[in-house]
């Protein structure tokens, strides 16, 4: 598009028409200003702030500073196709941009007739987006029409850091994305980059940087081997397992059967012993023994005494007739013990055998308790292996995705390396340009310097060391200009290229006046508008080939002789504001 | 044998065995009935200590022997 002017609902406004080619807003100072004193600073820098402001800027403190007085800005301008068009934006009333012109030959409506439209600033920057870039924002994760169009209006204190860079605010990625886009490479990697950066952020921190991943899995699997081969023992004991109901009760049964065997087993030894005594004695030789009375004879003289009072041989006629039938008592006897120690000995026999089923049935079964104990090492050892088998997966995981993002790292890398090779002839103009540029200015060639690095396009701009750092200032002229030249040629971009002074700040006169002339050189030729703003004092009068043509380029001219020579056409009330840099 | 020993308790000793059988002579008449009831009472003595014994009470004058019947003095 073209910039046709600028204007104010104000009447004292200095209103600025622009030239095809170079146009320069002049401001004379006459008198010692401090630097630092914006608001008794003619406005230059305003100027070129209320273009990007109606070019649907965000409000910066700058803007602020104007509300509160019922102000209108307005931008006529002119589309690629021609047609004029005019935004105007109140500084009280931002969000409504009134456009005027042929709204349906811009596009800008779909009503044949309509004349006048109330625009949302997002909707005005889409329609200058379409303008600029025709169908190219349209696509999601494209740079916004205001992202580029800060490559194009450089004027904040942060825009003359670095060539590539137009804000210090403005992230790295972003900043990659909106020269990639302008140098025409593939925009869309340097989003893949940052979202593999992601990726590998996230993986990062789910890994533990102490162990490689490989050891831990070798580990939890010798681990996961010992808990399998237990689960499996413990399982086949609880499916072998058969559970003896009253199985305490079997075991006291045991007990007791053992204590029985026991008692029986010492009274058959008794019995036994005496069983052998009489089958000894079977003739009843002891009893018969002559001395066996005598002896009785004797003992109860001696302990009795008088007591006694039978002789000795009734006392043996006496045991004689009581004796008579001992063989038969001895006999009966005799039978007696032997039933006795049968009686037993059967008695022994069915105890043992029983105690013998009872331990059988306790050897082959368990106590309902212990089985189900066993159930819960069975469970217990399944979750343990379970666990570690969720462990393993998880490293193996985390191993996997690992090795997608190197993958993915590598295929990114080639493809970035691709797309720089592929690319090369598209911006081997502007690279030649940068250098061609910086020669004429410094006698000495420059790199621009696109190249592929650890996270994606990498842009370097070299420049020759001089005493002063102009050259890195002019490092961006030359970069600008290179890149409005190609855009030109493509009849892409904005139409238009904005340097506010600080583009010359430090930069020697010799150098200023060459940029200036190659500036307006450049915009003749390749049909787009440069727009400077320069402090009369900052002009290389002597440098300059032909003061004529500069002063023809003046588009506006501020003085600062009284408050009406300044843009606004009034000083501004006292108020505090921040300060910037009046270069 | 009379007297208890060392080795011999004195329900085992002779004088023991007597003091046993004498609380069951009203049960038992002859030699065997007593000697039966005897054995269920001390099932661990032998016949030959219980004739031992009788034969002690005997010499003291305690019982005698007449016609196959014991009788007691006391």
């Amino acid at each position: 598009m073209r910039l046709t002017s600028l204007t104010s609902s104000h009447s004292g406004f200095h209103k600025i028409s622009f030239s095809p080619g170079l146009s320069v807003i002049l401001a004379d100072r006459t008198r010692e200003a401090t630097r630092t004193d914006s608001r008794n600073g003619l406005g230059k820098t305003t100027a070129i702030a209320l273009i990007d402001f109606c070019l649907g800027a965000n409000v910066s403190p700058r803007i602020e500073e104007l509300q509160g007085r019922g102000w209108v800005f307005t931008l006529s301008l002119r589309t690629r196709t021609g047609i004029s068009i005019e935004a105007s934006r109140p500084t009280d009333d931002p969000s409504s941009i009134l456009v005027k012109g042929d709204l349906r030959s811009a596009g800008l409506s779909s009503h044949g007739g309509q004349r006048e439209r109330l625009l949302s600033p997002r909707a005005w920057t889409t329609w200058l987006g379409v303008e600029s870039w025709d169908s190219e924002l349209n696509e999601p994760g494209a740079p916004s029409f205001r992202a580029l169009l800060s490559h194009f209006i450089r004027f904040r204190k942060d825009a003359f850091l670095d060539a590539f860079k137009t804000s210090a605010a403005r992230r790295a990625d972003q900043t990659r994305q909106e020269n990639a886009f302008l140098l025409n490479l593939d925009w869309r990697l340097v989003g893949e980059w940052v979202e593999h950066k992601l990726r590998q952020a996230r993986l990062d921190i789910a890994k533990n940087v102490t162990n490689p991943v490989d050891d831990e899995i070798g580990a939890l699997e010798s681990q996961l081997a010992r808990l399998q081969a237990r689960q499996e023992t413990l399982t086949a004991q609880a499916a072998d397992f058969s559970i003896v109901p009253e199985y305490r009760q079997v075991e006291r049964r045991i007990d007791e059967a053992a204590a029985l065997l026991k008692s029986l087993s010492n009274e058959n030894y008794r019995d036994r012993q005496q069983l052998r005594v009489y089958e000894q004695d079977a003739d009843g030789a002891y009893i018969r023994t002559a001395g066996r009375v005598e002896e009785l004879f004797a003992q109860a003289g001696l302990a009795l005494g008088n007591a006694v009072v039978r002789r000795l041989d009734e006392a043996e006629l006496f045991q004689r007739r009581v004796a008579e039938n001992r063989a038969s008592y001895l006999a009966e006897e005799v039978r007696r013990l032997r039933e006795r120690i049968a009686s037993r000995e059967a008695e022994q026999a069915d105890l043992g055998r029983a105690q013998e089923r009872d331990l059988q049935l306790l050897q082959n079964g368990g106590a309902l308790e212990d089985f189900l104990a066993l159930q819960r090492s069975v469970a217990e050892a399944e979750t343990q292996v379970n666990e570690v088998r969720q462990q393993i997966e998880l490293l193996r995981n985390l191993r996997q995705r690992e090795a997608e993002l190197k993958s993915e790292a590598l295929g990114l890398q080639a493809r970035t390396n691709l797309d720089l090779e592929e690319r090369f002839e598209r911006r081997a103009r502007i690279v030649a340009r940068f250098s061609e540029i910086m020669e004429l200015l410094y006698g000495e060639p420059a790199d621009l310097k696109v190249t592929s690095g650890k996270a994606g396009f990498s842009f370097k701009a070299s420049f020759p060391r001089t005493q002063s750092d102009g050259a890195s200032l002019m490092a961006i002229f030359a970069y600008d200009i290179a890149l409005s030249e190609d855009l030109a040629r493509q009849e892409r971009g904005p139409g238009f290229l904005i340097h506010d002074s600080g583009m010359f700040a430090d930069v020697d006169e010799r150098q200023r006046a060459r940029a200036i002339e190659l500036g307006a050189e450049s915009a003749r030729r390749w049909s787009y508008q440069y727009v400077i703003a320069l402090n009369s004092d900052g002009v290389p009068w002597s440098e300059l080939r032909s003061v004529e043509e500069f002063d023809d380029a003046v588009v506006c001219r501020l003085s600062d002789g009284d408050p009406s020579g300044g843009l606004l056409g009034e000083r501004l009330a006292p108020e505090s504001g921040p300060a910037a840099p009046d270069a | 044998m009379i007297l208890p020993t060392k080795y011999i308790s004195s329900a085992d000793s002779t004088l023991g065995v007597a003091g046993s059988i004498l609380p069951l002579r009203r049960i038992g008449s002859t030699v065997s009935e007593l000697w039966v009831v005897f054995r269920s009472e001390r099932p661990t003595v032998a016949f030959d200590s219980f004739a031992d014994a009788l034969t002690l009470l005997f010499l003291m004058g305690v019982v005698d022997l007449v016609d196959g019947v014991l009788e007691w003095t006391i």
